[in-house]
């Protein structure tokens, strides 16, 4: 499905591109929304606690914001973490992620974006229970169509 | 926008000598020696929003040290450093009982036309007669409460609007020690700390004079007669530069009659009161559950049980506030300080954590009382605010983009601290600023429960780490367990979101940014510390359930559809009569179903839903500017959000009445138009937007009497309020 919709979204890219050298967007190239899956990585954590395994795909969705008012354009983004899982290293323990987290950040095309999230057993977890970790997305992003050309998600627990 | 700490002393004095200069034009202004009309003409409001680039007046004209924005010099703190006072918990509303013998004059269906004598600095403001009414309200049947046999008042409650003035009548409801240890029998004086000067008079303006801000707790099924008391100065120039001695008062999000609303065209006078009438009745009650059946349906009944009553449960809404909307006006007496809380409790949403009854949710509150208990469900009110150089509150109307304050407030404290024991607390957090917005976090991003959103519970609670952006007026409840930390433990609340400017975050930063200190932008990072000071004596019975408030069925079928488009260059087809001012200057408007970027007149009717439907409405906007668009009377929900309903977040799938539009974003709503009649209105609640020209009226019509339509549109003036034909009917 996402490849679907990313095929569509080329096609609208290039008209997008022509309307940027010509005038402000019209609302509803704008709206267009990029999502992009992209497989998560573990990293170690930095305190002291138990490392944990995520595995699965956050999806970003993004899309770049053209005003004539603010000098250079925002750009958007989504990131919805609910296609993760972690497992704890040592204890087995299944972690469920339900964060979705939206970023507002003057375009660019590199963009770090750095974000907490909790995660939980399952949703009766006593919140005594609940872990976060922080994720960190690197992002290249195409100046000229606002798509995001390549990305790297990596997760910490805390 | 405001300088950095390291500016140079040159620069900082060439800051505060633009500021001093805006200052005399601000107070011309605000003292109707000059229009807003005349500004335009001049240039120093350009045509496209911004203000003109003149040397010595814009905070943004070029500067002879580099092509950047001059900027405004940093609020000087006299020293504070944050967390070194106490947050002061909001100070309740005296709640009068049988407030039809209660109170004097007797509250009346339609406006008392009692006349008085009129003040000759009034007189003298507002020429055509030493006398006037006693109520400011418009008279006769059009404006009298509706259904006011049915719900008369049962609770009254009066406050004043005045001058700042030191508290000697704190009540914060709770016992000092859940108060951080504040005796509330200390006078508490109108300042932010202890090392700031206290405000003057005129600079601060707020109900009942004092601070910290007022809380009024009421239960559904209690109808209040809220009679505000204007006692502000009559002469308009007695405002220290910036604020309008005239008000109206927006029960946000009250359902009730347009009478009640705060309409922004029906503000009143110096001398005169207001009685709003706020019947606190269940969304539907016409049509839903009428019997009273539903035991869900409900509100304590001051014993341990639930007196049933009519209505859809799923409306239930717990978290308010009230503030000004005078028209043009609204920015500048919310930033002196209109602005106040109101807790609603319900059979579902009681404010007892240990009734089990199988209704209540048993939120984190207290036992003490059968409902609206305190203890554990506290409200906080952020603020933004700048000082200037003598320490007294300093506001800029020329910024049309979006007004910021470098200082963060709570409560009217500057980053104060808050001891809590160590069990479940609910926090009732109200963006009561003028532009700026948050993203809150823990420092240590310990997860917390997001429970409701813009004072509607949620269908379920949501665990999170950070809140999503959150826009003027807007209210989250969260609840956070302090069994996180251990006793002696220290965590703050942080801002992630950092402005530039007033037009929209700039950036939101993460979390190690935020607390890092080099942000350029004074209100990032912890604005207020949680001290764990000890154990609760008694155990935690409080319960944050899974589910909470389902959403309202949406099943009625769809009237209308409308479309309204939030941007700038706007034009108004209305004259500016000479007093009162009906239609407003932009540079900011709304488009109507593809029509013309209007700019603001409360005598023009831009849309007439017919009373008992449903409709949806699609708010969206162009560019990279984020409108937190408001629209009264009853709580919508968000069907899609850039043209699909997975794109709404989960924290936005319940009710809402604040609706950001994101850069360059559309929303689509449902809304329901029941119950009540007359004019409403929808604006931008970034309030600077909103009182230049982005802000509409609506009116619910059709319904039969009193309903006419249109409507006529008020003319307030101190001799008494006269009517005008609608001026204009968009299709």
């Amino acid at each position: 499905m996402l490849h679907h919709f990313k095929v569509r979204w080329t096609a609208s890219a290039l008209c997008l591109a022509a309307l940027m050298a010509l005038a402000p967007l019209p609302a509803l190239a704008q709206n267009r929304m990029n999502p992009k899956a992209v497989a998560v990585t573990s990293n170690a954590p930095v305190t002291n606690v138990e490392a944990v395994n995520f595995v699965g795909s956050a999806v970003v969705t993004s899309r770049i914001v053209p005003d004539p008012d603010f000098g250079r354009p925002s750009f958007v983004m989504q990131f919805d973490l609910t296609g993760v899982t972690g497992t704890g290293a040592q204890s087995g323990i299944k972690y469920v992620l339900t964060s979705q987290e939206h970023v507002i950040k003057p375009f660019a095309s590199n963009q770090n974006v750095e974000f907490t999230f909790p995660m939980a057993t399952d949703d009766n977890a006593p919140i005594a229970k609940v872990r976060t970790g922080s994720a960190r997305f690197v992002m290249n992003v195409d100046p000229a169509s606002g798509l995001i050309t390549s990305v790297n998600a990596v997760m910490t627990p805390r | 926008m405001f300088l950095p700490p390291k500016a140079s002393k040159r620069r900082i004095e060439e800051a505060e000598n633009a500021r001093r200069n805006r200052q005399e034009i601000v107070q011309a202004l605000s003292h109707g020696q000059v229009s807003r009309r005349d500004l335009f003409k001049w240039g120093a409001f350009t045509t496209v929003g911004g203000l003109a680039l003149k040397h010595g007046l814009s905070p943004f004209a070029s500067s002879v040290y580099a092509a950047v924005p001059t900027g405004a010099p940093l609020s000087p703190l006299f020293g504070a450093l944050p967390f070194t006072q106490a947050m002061p918990r909001a100070d309740l509303l005296t709640r009068t009982p049988n407030p039809m013998t209660a109170l004097v004059p007797a509250p009346t269906a339609q406006a008392n036309e009692t006349l008085q004598n009129l003040n000759p600095a009034l007189v003298a403001a507002y020429p055509g007669g030493s006398r006037g009414p006693v109520e400011g309200r418009p008279p006769g049947t059009i404006w009298a409460h509706q259904r006011w046999n049915e719900y008369l008042p049962r609770i009254g409650v009066t406050a004043t609007q005045e001058g700042a003035k030191a508290n000697k009548a704190y009540n914060p409801g709770v016992a000092s020690s859940l108060n951080s240890g504040i005796n509330p029998a200390t006078s508490i004086p109108v300042r932010f700390h202890p090392n700031m000067p206290i405000q003057d008079a005129n600079t601060m303006w707020t109900f009942n004079g004092t601070v910290p801000p007022k809380l009024l707790l009421s239960r559904y099924g209690e109808p209040v007669l809220f009679r505000h008391h204007n006692k502000l100065p009559f002469d308009p120039t007695l405002n220290n530069g910036f604020g309008r001695h005239t008000l109206s008062t927006h029960e946000h999000n009250g359902h009730h009659g347009a009478e009640n609303d705060g309409f922004t065209g029906a503000f009143f006078f110096p001398g005169q009161f207001y009685d709003y009438h706020w019947p606190l009745v269940l969304a539907g009650f016409t049509t839903i559950n009428t019997a009273a059946t539903d035991i869900r349906a409900g509100t304590p009944n001051g014993s341990g049980g639930i007196t049933k009553i009519a209505g859809d449960w799923c409306e239930t809404m717990s978290s308010h506030w009230f503030h000004d909307h005078m028209f043009e006006f609204t920015a500048q007496n919310v930033y002196k300080g209109n602005c106040a809380l109101h807790n609603l409790y319900s059979a579902v949403d009681r404010g007892n954590e240990a009734i089990n009854d199988g209704v209540n949710l048993r939120l984190p509150s207290g036992t003490a009382k059968d409902w609206g208990n305190l203890e554990y469900d506290v409200n906080l009110m952020l603020a933004d605010k700048a000082f200037n150089a003598n320490g007294q509150l300093q506001f800029d109307i020329f910024d049309t983009e979006g007004f910021l304050g470098d200082q963060i407030t709570v409560n009217f404290a500057y980053k104060p601290f808050f001891e809590v024991e160590r069990r479940k607390y609910r926090f009732r957090i109200c963006n009561g600023g003028v532009a700026r917005m948050y993203k809150v976090s823990l420092s240590d991003a310990k997860p917390f429960y997001f429970i409701g959103n813009d004072g509607n519970l949620l269908p379920q609670r949501l665990l999170m780490t950070s809140t999503d952006l959150m826009s003027v007026a807007e209210r989250y409840d969260i609840v956070i367990d302090f069994t996180q930390w251990s006793v002696g433990s220290k965590v703050q609340m942080v801002n992630l979101a950092e402005h530039d400017n007033g037009k929209l975050v700039s950036k939101v930063l993460s979390l190690s940014e935020a607390l890092s200190g080099n942000s350029p932008d004074a209100g990032v990072g912890a604005f207020l510390e949680f001290r764990v000071v000890r154990n609760p004596a008694q155990p935690d019975v409080s319960q944050v359930p899974l589910n909470l408030i389902p959403n309202p069925s949406l099943a009625a079928p769809v009237a209308r559809e409308r479309v309204f488009e939030f941007g700038r260059g706007a034009n108004q087809t209305l004259p500016e009569t000479a007093n009162p001012i009906t239609a407003s200057q932009g540079p900011w408007g709304i488009k109507t179903d593809g029509g013309a970027m209007l700019a603001a007149a409360y005598s023009r009717i831009s849309a007439q839903p017919k009373f008992n439907t449903r409709e949806v409405w699609t708010l969206k906007t162009s560019g990279g500017w984020d409108h937190p668009i408001h629209i009264h009377f009853e709580e919508g929900q968000i069907i899609s959000r850039d043209g699909s309903a997975a794109n709404v977040p989960v924290w936005e799938r319940g009710r809402k009445d604040t609706y950001r539009l994101r850069p360059g974003g559309e929303v689509k709503i449902s809304l329901q138009f029941r119950g009540w009649g007359g004019m409403f209105m929808e604006h931008c609640h970034t309030t600077t937007h909103e009182d230049h020209a982005m802000l509409m009226r609506w009116d619910i019509s059709n319904a039969g009497s009193p309903f006419l339509q249109p409507l006529p549109t008020p003319m307030p003036r101190p001799q008494g309020v006269t009517f005008t034909a609608a001026a204009e009917v968009l299709p």
